[in-house]
């Protein structure tokens, strides 16, 4: 081969698919030898550098964290947390509704004494009105005594 | 007469064995893959080196490499049941690797303004020997830039195929299986990066 070798020929020089006539050209003829040790350098200079930095991180974090068997029950954790945000809010309207309906309720005497209970009974028979109506009458019967 | 010697794999016997195989011993066991996941953070350390490379190189961002890599490792765990050790390791996490590069890619690709941002930060080595002058280490950088300028302007599938070949030396069998493209199509994208990055890197000065 006299010719110097082609782009082509040179790349396939360089990935191992030469022929026997280009591989003996490229050991031959020292431009087309010159020409493969260039790239050859460039990439080996490349790889030293991807390797130095890929080392020094590695120096600077020897281990990494797989979080194994933690993550699926960090994300179960999760969705008890949602679940349970979920069921405050639903509930919530409700429990305020019991309350109100409580302070409404008028209060419950617990006295026991019979004397004291049936004071209380005729008291309220005796009424000519309701007793929330009760200061209403009174005002009434201020004003015809 | 043969015989065969049964050893276990980065045992001190294995490396003396290596070193001093003779036709006598017909094999030497390489340890199961089995064995190897029984131990999950030896393997993590065993291999982080070799995915964090391909990732940065794949990647050019150091951050979202180390991210990656645990991405990688954590699918690698999660899956081991289903490694049938049809490939070794090595090919089985690089194949992870290899698809959680093409998955970032694609998501990298639709937050288009991200670009904007972050893309080229030219900060990238301070590999040169210090013994080196300042010429000449000047022009190893610019070589450097230039490669990896180069791969980032090749194909996705040519980058790929360049950095196994090239930095990881991995054979055309393993890289065809860690692709999934066939020895062909992978020496076609070989051989179209190396002609591409020779293009890039220009005449000699």
């Amino acid at each position: 081969m006299r010719t110097h070798l082609s782009e082509n020929q040179l790349a396939r020089c360089l990935v191992g698919q030469a022929t026997r006539a280009e591989l003996e050209h490229s050991r031959e003829c020292p431009e087309c030898g010159a020409e493969m040790s260039r790239f050859a350098q460039a990439v080996v200079q490349y790889q030293g550098s991807v390797r130095q930095q890929v080392n020094e991180r590695i120096a600077l974090r020897p281990t990494v964290h797989i979080p194994k068997p933690g993550g699926a029950g960090m994300q179960t954790r999760r969705w008890v947390v949602v679940a349970a945000a979920a069921a405050v809010l639903v509930f919530l309207p409700f429990s305020g509704a019991e309350k109100k309906s409580e302070e409404f309720r008028p209060a419950i005497s617990t006295e026991t004494d019979p004397d004291t209970v049936m004071n209380r009974v005729n008291l309220h028979l005796a009424r000519t009105v309701p007793s929330p109506m009760q200061p209403l009458m009174l005002g009434v019967e201020d004003m015809n005594p | 007469m043969d015989r065969l010697l049964i050893i276990q794999k980065n045992s001190c016997l294995y490396e003396c064995m290596k070193s001093a195989a003779t036709s006598e011993f017909v094999a030497l066991r390489v340890e199961s893959p089995a064995v190897e996941f029984d131990d999950f953070d030896r393997l993590v350390e065993r291999y982080r080196p070799k995915v964090l490379r391909f990732l940065y190189a794949s990647l050019r961002d150091m951050d979202v490499a180390e991210s990656i890599a645990q991405d990688c490792f954590w699918n690698a765990y999660k899956s081991r049941k289903s490694f049938r050790g049809d490939c070794s390791v090595n090919t089985w996490l690089t194949k992870i690797a290899i698809n959680l590069v093409r998955s970032h890619l694609q998501n990298r690709r639709l937050q288009f303004w991200k670009k904007w941002g972050n893309s080229d930060s030219g900060e990238v080595c301070n590999w040169p020997d210090r013994k080196i002058s300042p010429e000449e280490s000047a022009s190893v950088q610019q070589q450097i830039q230039a490669v990896w300028g180069a791969t980032r302007l090749l194909s996705q599938k040519q980058r790929t195929v360049f950095l196994l070949r090239f930095m990881e030396d991995m054979d055309i069998a393993e890289i065809a299986q860690s692709t999934g493209l066939s020895e062909n199509t992978v020496k076609v994208h070989l051989f179209r990066a190396v002609r591409g990055i020779r293009k890039h890197l220009g005449a000699p000065q």
